[in-house]
Parts: C-alpha cells; sequence; structure tokens
C-alpha cells in the first residue's frame, strides 16, 4: 500500500483536530489559529498552484463545517489563496526560512480579508465589523510563526521531498 | 477559476437551500462526528487556553488570582462536588422558570464549548434539531439574552453570542420608551447603542434595556439585554452613546434555554 493512501489521511484527520479542537481553546485575544488556512498555504509553498489550489478547496470545505457562515466560502478563500502562494512561490528563488513566514503571514492575511470580502459581496455583511483588521492581523502573526513547523507536517502528509533549496538562516 | 465558479456555486446552493438542504446535512454529519473529539481535547487543552489568555494581563491575573484564593478557601470548607451538583441542578431549576419566556416552549442545554470562527463571537450547545432546536432561535439564561442559533445539526448548535461583533439586538429603553441597536464588539466588552435621542442624565436612569421585539426583530419582545455601563454625548453631538453590560454573564455561562420562537417574516 502506498504510503501516501496513510500520509494523506493522517494530515487531514490531524488537521481538523488541530482546527477544530485544539486551537479554539488557545485563543489571543479571543482571535485562533485558522491552522486549516495555514495548511492550505504551506500546501501552495510544498507542490506549486494547481495541486493547492485543489487542496485548499478541499480544506475549505472542511472549514466550513464548523462555521455558521455560508458552505463555500472558506473553499472559495483557501483555493485562491493556496493557488496564490504556490504561484508566487514558483516565483521565489530565495528559499530562506524567514521567507515562509512571511508568505504564510501575508498569505494568512489576504486569506481571511479575501472571506470577509467575499462574504459581505454574497451578502453576509455581518461578516464585516471593526475587529476585522484585528482579527486579520492577529491570524497572519500566529500562522506565520507556525508556517516552519506546518510546511513539514505538509511535507510529510503529501509525501513530497525537503526543498534542497531551502536554506535555514 | 474553475475552483472558484465551484466555490460559488457550493455558496450559492448552499444559501438556497439553507441548513435543511443537502449542504446543510453534510456540515451537520461533520460537525457531530468531530464533536466528540472537540469535547475530549477542549477538556484538556482549556487550561493551557485559559493560562495563554492570561498571559500579558497581570492585573487581572492578580485579582483572578485573589478570587481564587477565596474560592478555594469557601469550597474547602463545603463538600465541593455536592455544591457544584446543585448548583448545576439549580441552573436547570432556573431555566424552567424564567419569566420573561411566558408560554412560549424552551429546551435547556449544557454550554459545550467555544465556536471555531473569529469573525463572530460563538458558543456550541449540546442540544440540535434532535431536540427541536431551529436556526434563528433565541438563546437565554434566567437572568437574559445570551444570543441566536446561527447554526445546527443533530445534536448540537452553534450561537451567535449578543457580544459578537456581527451581532445586533433591536432594544427598548423603557422608562423613556426610546429604541436602539445594540451592537456586540467582542468577548468582554460591553454592547455599543448609538443614535440615542434622550440625553445621558434620562438614560442613566434606567434600570434595565429590554429587547424591542419590533416587526422583523430577530428575538421576542421583553427579554433583559443589558444595564446601562455609560451614556455619553459629546460636545456638538446630538445623538447619546450607550454602553450596556449583558445581564446574562456571557463569558461563563454554561446552561442555556433555547426558546421555541422564530422571527416573524414581514408582511
Amino acid at each position: 500500500m502506498s504510503t501516501a493512501l496513510v500520509r494523506l489521511p493522517l494530515l487531514v484527520v490531524t488537521s481538523v483536530v488541530l482546527h477544530a479542537a485544539v486551537f479554539p481553546n488557545l485563543r489571543v485575544e479571543g482571535i485562533a489559529v485558522d491552522f486549516l488556512l495555514l495548511v492550505a498555504v504551506c500546501t501552495g509553498i510544498v507542490v506549486g498552484p494547481s495541486r493547492a489550489g485543489a487542496i485548499g478547496f478541499a480544506l475549505g470545505l472542511l472549514a466550513d463545517c464548523f462555521l455558521a457562515s455560508p458552505f463555500g466560502l472558506s473553499a472559495l478563500s483557501f483555493s485562491v489563496t493556496a493557488y496564490g502562494v504556490g504561484a508566487f512561490h514558483e516565483t521565489v528563488l530565495h528559499r530562506a526560512r524567514w521567507i515562509v513566514v512571511a508568505t504564510a503571514a501575508v498569505a494568512s492575511a489576504m486569506g481571511e480579508t479575501l472571506f470577509v470580502l467575499a462574504g459581505v459581496v454574497l451578502g453576509q455583511s455581518e461578516l464585516w465589523s471593526r475587529r476585522v483588521p484585528l482579527v486579520v492581523a492577529v491570524v497572519a502573526v500566529l500562522n506565520g510563526l507556525l508556517a516552519p513547523m506546518v510546511i513539514g507536517l505538509v511535507r510529510f502528509g503529501l509525501a513530497e521531498p525537503d526543498d534542497a533549496a531551502m536554506v535555514v538562516r | 477559476m474553475l475552483l472558484v465558479l465551484l466555490s460559488l456555486t457550493v455558496v450559492s446552493v448552499d444559501l438556497w437551500g439553507g441548513d435543511t438542504g443537502a449542504l446543510g446535512a453534510v456540515r451537520g454529519t461533520v460537525a457531530d462526528t468531530v464533536a466528540p473529539v472537540r469535547d475530549a481535547v477542549a477538556a484538556i487543552v482549556s487550561p493551557v487556553g485559559d493560562a495563554v489568555s492570561s498571559v500579558g494581563n497581570d492585573r487581572d491575573l492578580r485579582a483572578e488570582n485573589q478570587e481564587l484564593r477565596e474560592r478555594n478557601a469557601d469550597l474547602e470548607s463545603s463538600a465541593a462536588q455536592s455544591e457544584a451538583l446543585l448548583d448545576e441542578l439549580e441552573a436547570l431549576r432556573s431555566l424552567l422558570d424564567i419569566d420573561f419566556v411566558g408560554d412560549l416552549p424552551t429546551v435547556a442545554a449544557r454550554v459545550k464549548g467555544g465556536g471555531v470562527a473569529n469573525f463572530e463571537d460563538t458558543v456550541e450547545i449540546d442540544r440540535g434539531s434532535d431536540k427541536g432546536v431551529a436556526v434563528g432561535n433565541p438563546v437565554v439564561t434566567a437572568a437574559g439574552l445570551v444570543g441566536r442559533v446561527v447554526s445546527v445539526s443533530a445534536d448540537r448548535a452553534q450561537v451567535r453570542l449578543i457580544t459578537s461583533p456581527s451581532s445586533g439586538v433591536g432594544v427598548r429603553f423603557p422608562t423613556v420608551d426610546e429604541l436602539g441597536l445594540a451592537q456586540g464588539q467582542g468577548a468582554e466588552r460591553p454592547l455599543s447603542v448609538d443614535g440615542i435621542h434622550k440625553s445621558p442624565a434620562e438614560i442613566r436612569d434606567e434600570p434595565l434595556v429590554y429587547t424591542s421585539g419590533q416587526e422583523d426583530s430577530l428575538f421576542p419582545a421583553d427579554i433583559p439585554v443589558g444595564r446601562i455601563t455609560s451614556a455619553t454625548r459629546g460636545p456638538g453631538e446630538v445623538s447619546t452613546s450607550v454602553e450596556l453590560t449583558p445581564v446574562a454573564d456571557i463569558d461563563h455561562v454554561d446552561h442555556v434555554a433555547v426558546i421555541s420562537w422564530l422571527p416573524q417574516p414581514g408582511p
């Protein structure tokens, strides 16, 4: 049996448990890590835009199962974000760890913002409040800090080899 | 582009079908499946989370520490376990006889924990559609309004708290007969009501603020919402801004009653 058949479900289950059960109890200013978004972002870094978009879509659907907002809203923001990260990261020659952290932070901020904007455009005006910028900023910082570890988890789950060009600084 | 179209299709199908549609069923099934794991993990992680939340808030920590010492002394003088059970019994009993609910049927529920969402403050309760809970039902304690059910599965429901920034409650100041919209500002923060015509002095005399129950209101009338903690009007302003502290202890609520009432559609 291919190890991918074991690793991928393991990645998904671990991610869902961390997203829905662990991080909601570890909040900063009432704001939790958006772990499934972070996994989608890291997927973009690891496997490139096309696969990351599809995986981001699937992860977004899972995230939507735990929200009261319309089903598919996270799928939209995660897939677009993961695709964008994949496309951007293909152009990056330097693979220093700080670039991974910065990419995850900025992409997480964009993903959260896209979620709210898409929701408002689709009639969910209650998603917008004065607290949104704080949420976006805190999620960006937390996701950025966790990114180096999650990159390893994603590489394991997708059975991708470590990036030989990545320079740890 | 294909994924974007697919996402928009899913959103459209969900908005069209609501919680009774196929996607609502999928969401409910996944939420119910993961719920036992969430409960088990939350029991382990919550104390750590409380510690994380208290870091950087030294003054609160000292006050809380003092409070905990006092509480510990109290508990040592009595049988802690039986006291907790009696408290729970009392909480449940109080939910059976809530004056402001009137004849409306209610479903008692236990709060299982906070929600996953970042953009709105929600809690999860252990009663769902199997017990008659539906999206839109108001949720209260014996003291007053807590929130509103925003999603439901077979045996769980998510409640958007009135302190959520995405929550707005139509309220009435009964003595001065003025209406307003109480907007949430986040956990542990007061509700804010802007655009009140009465002067701060007149408003401050109000003992309690209640749901207005106006046409198209999301809540029935006369549920206690909050107490006025401040009423201010800046120089040159023509309206008063009011802050309300919810009468229900929303940040520490354990048991709630779900009122089997749904907003009435307008004509």
